[in-house]
């Protein structure tokens, strides 16, 4: 009986060491990614291409273009930040800010940085967008009443 | 009671063999420090985060008053030197207001009337203080709009007083806001503070914004399409049209993604999947105007191989293409070459009686490949906003009149009449200027008919090609 209980204690305490250690590992691995961002250098085209990482690493390329768009779009709207970096950081705008997505470094062979070139180039996929969802996985209902634009890949792209 | 005696010192027995105490000991005591140090650090953090967003709240306080303050000023302001000093202000105070706005953590949705409104007063102050600066006195309908706006200042002056009140009484916590999944009590303080804001929203959803020459009017996003001319068409002539512009004749299948509605230029977008040389697939996007049936953009993503392509030869396949498909006259102005492609841009170049007149708001860019000179990708944005056939009435400034106000360390090389976009969607019709100062070179823009300077480009000479900033 007793040895039971030693047995179970036992079990609980290296499952909590477990459970702290990986929270330790994430702890230790963000800070080698956040620190891998802060070494490259933060212009608008690098910017955005992270963003673009971020958002829509998987969509097709029209898809990252027009996430590139969206952010211009909104930079020229006056309901929202006036540059770059604060359409971005803005509070709730990216779940890829939100996240720490957008820390990730791009991978060799991505077409986010062309993406990224052609948005401030002036190509507008999105046809005007200022706002984009995934209906798969947006909870937000607000965002569903938004007038759509088009959709591309995984994006609805709203007004 | 006895039992239990019995049975703790069976357990401290039992915890002796092997070191069995120790080792428990050592876990627990290793476990809580773990513990207290991810807790210490995680305070920590969520101290930083909220003092950066009392820094930008009480920030955003005193910029709206001083908004307030100087825009009441504006409204008694006598002199128009005096005018554009303090309109001046409320330009920086309206601005930096805007900029910490966007710092709190409150979602894009709730803040986006204010922050209209801050950007409008902005913007609406800087074009009346150049105004101001020609010697332009300030018309009633600017006068009314001021008091509009002053009004408008000091209800959102009030509200943010009163946020400010609540946070220092402690009723309010950013860290409370900014938590997911708080505590009932948590909640309710966090549904206050959001409400107040949503409270400033709703002040202003009577706010239907300033119509004015400036970036951020309203008139800006109806202006009319200059250049998208001709009849509806429907999605069969669209594919008709859109096949005219692929070059390749690898075409596997071309998909019809519909009309783009909601927007102020609808199309008809469509993708087409192409077969590469070695079985791989890469997709284009062509978007056909609804009216008139012009190419909106296209573009096309596949991997260059080497380059075998010039630039000037690129840059010539461009205009050869442009010309191919009605778009005449547009000479290039700026190319940027990246990884084995160059983006040229194309300007229409209207003939008058005074020569040629590159008209840089009917723009369209042309994507070319280097490899093998395939047009990669089109946007006409510009072009379908702008292209019109302008009328040159008479030109009252000569080169050599235009000249004479130039700055004197200016060393002119060439010019040419041009028609440049403003800010705020209009042209207007310059003397363009190529100068020098040491190694820098300029592009400087006179007003042919007023010989105001309007506007100035450093020309910045990349490898990758020539930009202008």
């Amino acid at each position: 009986m007793i040895q039971k209980i030693k047995f179970f204690i036992l079990l609980i305490i290296l499952a909590i060491l477990i459970v702290i250690i990986n929270n330790f590992s994430k702890i230790v691995e963000n800070n080698a990614v956040y620190a891998i961002a802060n070494s490259t250098s933060t212009s608008d085209l690098q910017l955005i291409a992270r963003a673009i990482n971020g958002e829509a690493r998987g969509e097709p390329y029209e898809g990252q273009v027009a996430v590139g768009a969206v952010i211009l779009n909104r930079v020229n709207n006056s309901s929202f930040p006036n540059t770059v970096a604060g359409v971005i950081y803005q509070k709730g705008a990216f779940t890829a800010v939100s996240d720490g997505q957008i820390n990730v470094p791009i991978a060799q062979g991505s077409t986010v940085l062309k993406a990224a070139q052609d948005a401030l180039n002036g190509w507008d996929p999105s046809g005007g967008a200022i706002y984009y969802y995934n209906p798969a996985t947006a909870t937000s209902k607000w965002i569903w009443s938004r007038p759509v634009i088009k959709t591309i890949g995984k994006h609805k792209f709203c007004k | 009671m006895s039992k239990i005696k019995n049975k703790l010192y069976d357990w401290k027995d039992r915890l002796k063999d092997r070191h069995m105490l120790s080792l428990v000991v050592t876990l627990v005591v290793t476990i809580t420090v773990i513990g207290l140090y991810t807790y210490k650090r995680e305070r920590d953090f969520r101290q930083i985060s909220e003092n950066r967003y009392n820094m930008a709240f009480f920030e955003l306080v005193n910029y709206v008053e001083n908004v307030g303050t100087y825009l009441e000023k504006s409204l008694v302001s006598s002199t128009p030197q005096h005018g554009v000093e303090t309109l001046t202000h409320v330009w920086r105070e309206a601005n930096l207001a805007q900029a910490y706005l966007a710092q709190l953590p409150i979602g894009s949705q709730e803040l986006a009337n204010t922050s209209k409104f801050l950007n409008q007063v902005s913007d609406y102050s800087f074009s009346l203080s150049r105004k101001n600066i020609y010697n332009e006195p300030l018309t009633q309908e600017d006068l009314d709009n001021l008091k509009n706006l002053h009004d408008y200042s000091v209800e959102l002056q009030n509200t943010l007083n009163q946020l400010s009140a609540d946070m220092n009484d402690g009723r309010i916590k950013w860290g409370e806001l900014t938590q997911k999944g708080s505590s009932v009590f948590a909640t309710e303080v966090s549904n206050i503070s959001k409400d107040s804001f949503s409270n400033v929203e709703n002040n202003f959803h009577e706010y239907a914004g300033l119509i004015y020459d400036g970036a951020f009017s309203e008139h800006m996003t109806s202006v009319e399409k200059k250049g998208l001319t001709g009849d509806e068409i429907n999605e069969e002539k669209a594919k008709e049209l859109a096949l005219g512009y692929i070059q390749t004749s690898n075409i596997k299948e071309v998909n019809s993604l519909g009309l783009s509605e909601n927007t102020d230029m609808p199309c008809f977008d469509f993708n087409v999947v192409i077969n590469e040389n070695d079985n791989k697939e890469s997709n284009m996007t062509i978007s056909i105007t609804k009216k008139g049936g012009h190419l909106a953009f296209m573009n096309y993503n596949r991997e260059i191989g080497a380059e075998t392509i010039q630039e000037k030869r690129a840059v010539e396949i461009g205009k050869e293409f442009l010309t191919g498909h009605g778009y005449t006259d547009m000479k290039e102005t700026y190319y940027m070459k990246q990884e084995g492609i160059i983006t040229v841009n194309y300007a229409y170049n209207q003939k008058s009686q005074y020569g040629e007149i590159v008209a840089y708001p009917d723009l369209i860019k042309v994507k070319i490949a280097l490899d093998n000179g395939e047009i990669l990708g089109v946007e006409t944005t510009g072009y379908l906003n702008s292209h019109n056939l302008r009328n040159i009435q008479e030109v009252k400034l000569n080169p050599e009149q235009a000249q004479s106000g130039l700055n004197q360390r200016l060393e002119i090389q060439s010019y040419r009449l041009a028609i440049i976009p403003t800010e705020f969607k209009t042209e207007l019709l310059c003397w363009e200027f190529k100068a020098k100062v040491e190694e820098s070179e300029y592009l400087i823009y006179i007003n042919a008919n007023t010989g105001k300077e309007e506007d100035i480009l450093v020309l910045k000479v990349m490898p990758n090609g020539t930009l202008t900033m």
